[in-house]
């Protein structure tokens, strides 16, 4: 019954179609007498109730042929809609049914047939729903337990039955789409079956998808296939080969693809290469380095290095090529290479590129040298403490780089690039000749060694071998010297070892090398600081080698010879060392026990301040001169006696002041005066330590005081110095009889005094001395009167009277007999010599 | 020429110095001494217008010193004395102040110590007489502590009390610090020509001296050796040599060892 209104319904639809008015209706009619069909045969077999047919595969057929009866029915309208329905039908039926090896070969002609109406119609979107179809059905059936070929053969056919039609008839989506439905399906039937040869099914769609992109090559549509060809070859790769042989196989195909890509001109090609290489290196240095001893990824690593050089020769433009290399070879110094030896090894391989890159002037090559030379110092560095072969042989790898720079026509370089390779490899030079003074030089002894390597710099600057060792020298320089003064002179002795205490002196001796050669650089500023720490050095060294007594004139002899330079800066270093020799006289000198070398040693230094007064005209010499000679009195002669030695260099400093006309001598030998008169007067001439006895006071007395009359006699007479000179005379006169003579004749012993100062102040027209003796006697007639007369016994008292009186009577008659004389033409009494 | 020869000649001079002092010096101690006795006979100098001003007279100086000694009570062996004063007789006529009346104490104190008051009151304790090993050397302590009442160092110390109160004395003490200890080498000195004048041998004073450095336990020290070391040890030791009253007994015992050499070549 069920058949019958089907088949009523189909036949009425093909009626009434052919009428224009029913045609709507007509065609839901044919809609649906097809699907009361379809309904009528599959429950004819699938359903309990209606079943009358019992052979799944007639109940099959029977729906395939009904489905292929609608497609071919739907063909009828050229809708793609219509006909995609009925396809859906056919290939539900196929769902549908019980799985046999009829309904899973049939799959092939209702895809076949697909494509084929696809085709014919140019229906573009209809193959992509049967491949869909197609791989989804299959996928729905799940896994049968059919035999692995059989299952992979008919994934096959699938798979090249689309391939071909996508060659035949291309469309964008259908290759990635075959290729995951195809991969998919495979490789789920590959888990359950063989999990462990996948890369063989990966291998070998890998060359299918090649074959597909040659196949493709006319047309712009190769690269999904060889990117697929270059992925599922990697997976393979991935899935058979472990460590190390991974990276070997992945560079072989990496490099296959650069050089397909170089011989077709495929940029596309090396950039898969290029991918491919990355995830080689990736692989290579992520997984196998850390796994692997250094030695087992060694020789891949090298193959790499050798393949990307031959990429960047093959291929001048991919100079990243040349810089991947590079960086391999460092990874293989720095792995491989001994702890110590890694930064040369660096500077070593750096030598490579860089002469390439000199030699054909190829800068990418220059530049991978600058970064291996850069690792040199740093590897160097961190692997303290580089053999000194090492350091030695970077050095000279830097200097060959500095010279080839320096020597190299202007076109072997970049703009700049010179310039900087020659102060770079300068420098680098520098540091490592300054690690190789480290190892073989003692650290008591590394800062003499570096000021020595900075002398030799210095030359090598000056001479333009380059002109940067100069500059570089200034800093070693500096650095040595800092290292001197830390390892040296901080803590230096003068009683220990020799050597240690000779080192100031050598780097004295450095720094002056420096700066005598470098005497005109840098506006004369390396001149004033080296010799400034030279002539430090210089003095602590001394200090170190002699003995204290002798440092004082050592110091002195240095200052002499800085003076005579003549050079501003050495002179005032020269006053600077004076002074400083000045005070270490009385460190060390004056209260030497040996009184002879005291003299010996101080007089020297004395001489020497007024040599350099008569060289500088610095007044202050003057005055130092004069302190030392002082204070060598004072050392010399005691405490008492030297004020004898002070009145006489105090006339010794007048007249030279007079006859030299230099007013700070006269200024000198007043202090003088004073002091002796002070000490004198203070101490009434007599020092417990002479053993003179009477004498001794006499003389000290006599002496200042004879003195101080010729320091009078030669200053001007209308002067204050006269004055000052005869009144400290006078008085210090008075204090030596005060001292000395009994207080019963002390009046008689004034009396005289000022007898002998008025007689003297007549022949010599001096007012003052005749002032002087006048005034001290108006002392004794007071003295007489308010002491005398109570406190002497009447014989001293008696003859003080007599010979007061006396002397009164004959001053009064001497002045009245020449009166005139002494007042002179002018009234105007000795006011100059000629007055007399 | 007459320039450049000069300038040969001076560093010739120095260099000669240099070498001559490096070859024939002992290595001594470096040390602002210099500057020290520089300050203190400055010092000195200027603390003797004052002193001057306020002089005591021999008179009043002997009553201060009775008084002083009489303020305190010290145990005295009168037969100790008598063989001090014995000592002392030949050294007497040859004081400076011969208006001054010179009393020998020996006190017991278990010190090795002498000194003297103002007005001739000299004390010895019977630790120095165990001290001393023969007359010679006790004329050199003796003769030192009259030469202290000569030289009028032990009334300087009470003058400006007497005259013008403690408050007074107490700062001029504190400004005399500094030839404290001069005074001292000028007692030794003087003490050592009394004893050559009242017949004694000179070489006592050195030889007593370098006992009693041993018997004090005064250590030399070692000398700096670093700069910084030797400026430390300069500045120490002159801060320390201001407020020491006695100098180090092996200084003295250098110097009278040089007196006595100089007497006994005056002498000869």
């Amino acid at each position: 019954m069920s058949l019958a209104v089907s088949l009523g319904m189909l036949i009425s639809g093909a009626v009434f179609e052919k009428r224009e008015k029913y045609r709507t209706f007509a065609q839901g009619l044919l809609g649906g007498g097809w699907a009361a069909l379809y309904f009528t045969v599959y429950a004819m077999q699938s359903i309990d109730a209606a079943r009358v047919i019992h052979s799944p595969l007639l109940g099959a057929i029977l729906l395939l042929a009904v489905a292929t009866g609608m497609i071919v029915h739907s063909l009828k309208y050229r809708s793609q809609t219509i006909t995609g329905l009925a396809y859906f039908i056919a290939f539900g039926t196929l769902g549908i049914t019980q799985v046999t090896p009829l309904s899973v070969l049939a799959v092939i002609p209702l895809s076949a047939s697909l494509l084929y109406v696809s085709q014919r119609f140019d229906w573009k979107n209809f193959a992509l729903f049967g491949l869909a179809a197609t791989y989804v059905i299959c996928a729905t059936r799940g896994d049968n337990g059919a035999p692995l070929w059989q299952v992979q053969a008919l994934f096959a056919t699938y798979w090249l039955m689309f391939e071909a039609f996508d060659l035949l008839r291309p469309h964008r989506a259908m290759l990635p789409a075959n290729a995951l439905g195809f991969l998919t399906l495979s490789i789920a039937a590959w888990l359950s079956r063989a999990p462990h040869q996948i890369w063989e099914l990966l291998a070998a769609v890998s060359i299918a998808y090649l074959a597909g992109a040659i196949l493709r090559a006319r047309s712009d549509l190769w690269r999904p296939p060889i990117t697929l060809t270059a992925a599922l070859a990697a997976a393979a790769i991935f899935l058979k080969l472990d460590y190390q042989w991974v990276a070997v196989a992945l560079l072989i195909e990496a490099e296959l693809f650069y050089l397909a890509g170089v011989r077709l001109n495929a940029p596309y090609l090396r950039n898969l290469a290029t991918g491919l290489f990355t995830i080689e290196l990736g692989h290579l240095i992520v997984r196998t380095l850390p796994d692997q001893t250094p030695r087992a990824w060694t020789p891949v690593a090298i193959a790499n290095v050798v393949v990307f050089y031959a990429n960047r020769a093959i291929r001048s433009a991919d100079i990243y090529y040349g810089y991947a290399a590079a960086a391999m070879m460092a990874l293989i110094a720095g792995f491989d290479a001994p702890h110590h030896d890694r930064g040369l090894a660096w500077m070593v391989l750096a030598a490579g590129p860089f002469l390439v890159g000199w030699r054909w002037r190829q800068v990418d090559f220059r530049i991978q040298a600058y970064c291996l030379a850069a690792l040199g110092p740093a590897g160097m560095a961190f692997g303290w403490p580089e053999p000194p072969l090492s350091m030695g042989i970077g050095a000279a790898i830097a200097y060959a780089a500095t010279l080839c720079a320096l020597r190299s026509k202007e076109d072997r370089f970049s703009a700049g690039e010179a310039d900087a390779l020659r102060g770079m490899g300068s420098l680098f030079a520098t540091c490592l000749a300054a690690g190789v003074v480290w190892h073989f030089v003692p650290l008591q002894y590394l800062g003499l060694g570096w000021m020595a390597l900075a002398v030799i710099l210095l030359e090598l600057g000056m001479r333009g071998w380059p002109e940067d060792f100069r500059r570089q020298s200034y800093a070693l320089a500096v650095l040595g010297a800092g290292l001197v003064v830390y390892s040296n002179l901080v803590p230096i002795s003068n009683a220990g070892p020799w050597g240690p205490r000779f080192a100031p002196a050598a780097a004295a001796l450095l720094a002056y090398a420096i700066a005598a050669r470098a005497r005109k650089e840098e506006g004369g500023r390396v001149l004033d600081i080296a010799t400034f720490i030279a002539t430090g050095f210089l003095l602590t060294g001394l200090w170190a080698l002699l003995p204290p007594v002798a440092v004082g004139p050592a110091w002195a002899a240095v200052a002499l010879v800085l003076m005579e330079f003549d050079l501003p800066t050495l002179t005032l270093e020269c006053h600077l060392v004076s002074i400083a020799a000045f005070a270490r006289l009385f460190f060390g000198n004056f209260d030497e026990e040996q009184h002879l070398m005291t003299a010996l040693t101080v007089v020297p230094v004395l001489l020497s301040h007024y040599f350099l007064w008569s060289h500088t005209k610095q007044r202050f010499y003057l005055y130092t001169a004069a302190t030392l000679a002082a204070v060598l009195a004072r050392f010399e002669m005691g405490r008492v006696l030297t004020t004898s030695g002070w009145a006489v260099l105090m006339v010794a400093l007048l007249y030279a002041g007079r006859r030299l006309r230099i007013r700070d001598l006269s200024w000198q030998s007043y202090a003088l005066a004073a002091m002796a008169f002070g000490r004198c007067w203070a101490a009434y001439f007599y020092s417990p330590d002479m053993f003179a006895g009477f004498a001794g006071p006499v003389f000290i007395g006599s002496t200042v005081i004879a003195c101080l009359y010729a320091a009078q006699l030669l200053s001007d007479l209308d002067g204050h110095p006269r004055l000052y000179f005869s009144v400290l005379a006078s008085l210090l006169l008075a204090v030596l009889l005060y001292d000395r003579v009994s207080g019963s004749l002390l009046t008689v012993a004034w009396g005289v005094e000022g007898i002998a100062l008025l007689c003297a102040g007549f022949p010599l027209h001096d007012r003052v001395l005749r002032l002087s003796g006048m005034g001290l006697l108006m002392v004794c007639i007071l003295k007489l009167f308010l002491w005398d007369l109570r406190h002497l016994d009447t014989l001293p008292r008696i003859l003080s009277f007599i010979v007061l009186g006396l002397i009164l009577v004959g001053v009064s008659w001497v002045y009245t007999r020449f009166r005139e004389v002494l007042l002179g033409p002018a009234g105007r009494p000795d006011t100059h010599p000629e007055a007399a | 020429m007459k320039r450049r020869l000069l300038f040969v000649l001076v560093l010739l001079m120095l260099i000669a110095a240099t070498v001559v002092a490096s070859l024939g010096s002992r290595r001594g101690e470096v040390s602002l001494a210099s500057l020290r006795q520089l300050w203190s006979d400055t010092i000195r100098d200027i603390d003797q217008p004052g002193l001057r001003l306020t002089r005591l007279s021999a008179a009043e100086e002997m009553q201060l010193g009775a008084n002083v000694l009489n303020s305190v009570s010290w145990p005295e062996d009168p037969v100790a004395a008598a063989r001090v004063e014995r000592i002392a007789q030949p050294m007497l006529p040859h004081v400076h102040r011969t208006d001054i009346q010179y009393h020998f104490h020996v006190v017991q104190a278990g010190m090795i110590n002498a000194f003297a008051l103002p007005g001739g009151q000299v004390l010895v304790t019977d630790g120095m007489l165990a001290f001393v090993q023969s007359d010679d050397e006790l004329a050199e302590v003796v003769g030192h502590e009259m030469s202290h009442v000569d030289l009028r160092h032990c009334v300087e110390h009470y003058q400006y009390q007497y005259r013008l109160g403690s408050l007074v004395e107490l700062f001029h003490r504190l400004a005399a610090m500094p030839y404290s200890s001069d005074q001292e080498l000028d007692a030794d000195a003087e003490g050592m020509r009394l004893a050559i004048a009242g017949g004694y041998n000179p070489a006592a004073g050195p030889v007593l001296f370098e006992r009693m450095q041993k018997e004090m336990h005064e250590s030399a020290g070692s000398p700096a050796t670093t700069p910084a070391g030797e400026l430390a040890h300069s500045l120490g030791e002159a801060l320390a040599s201001y407020f020491r009253s006695h100098p180090p007994s092996a200084e003295r015992a250098r110097r009278l060892r040089g007196l006595a050499r100089s007497a006994h070549g005056a002498g000869g």
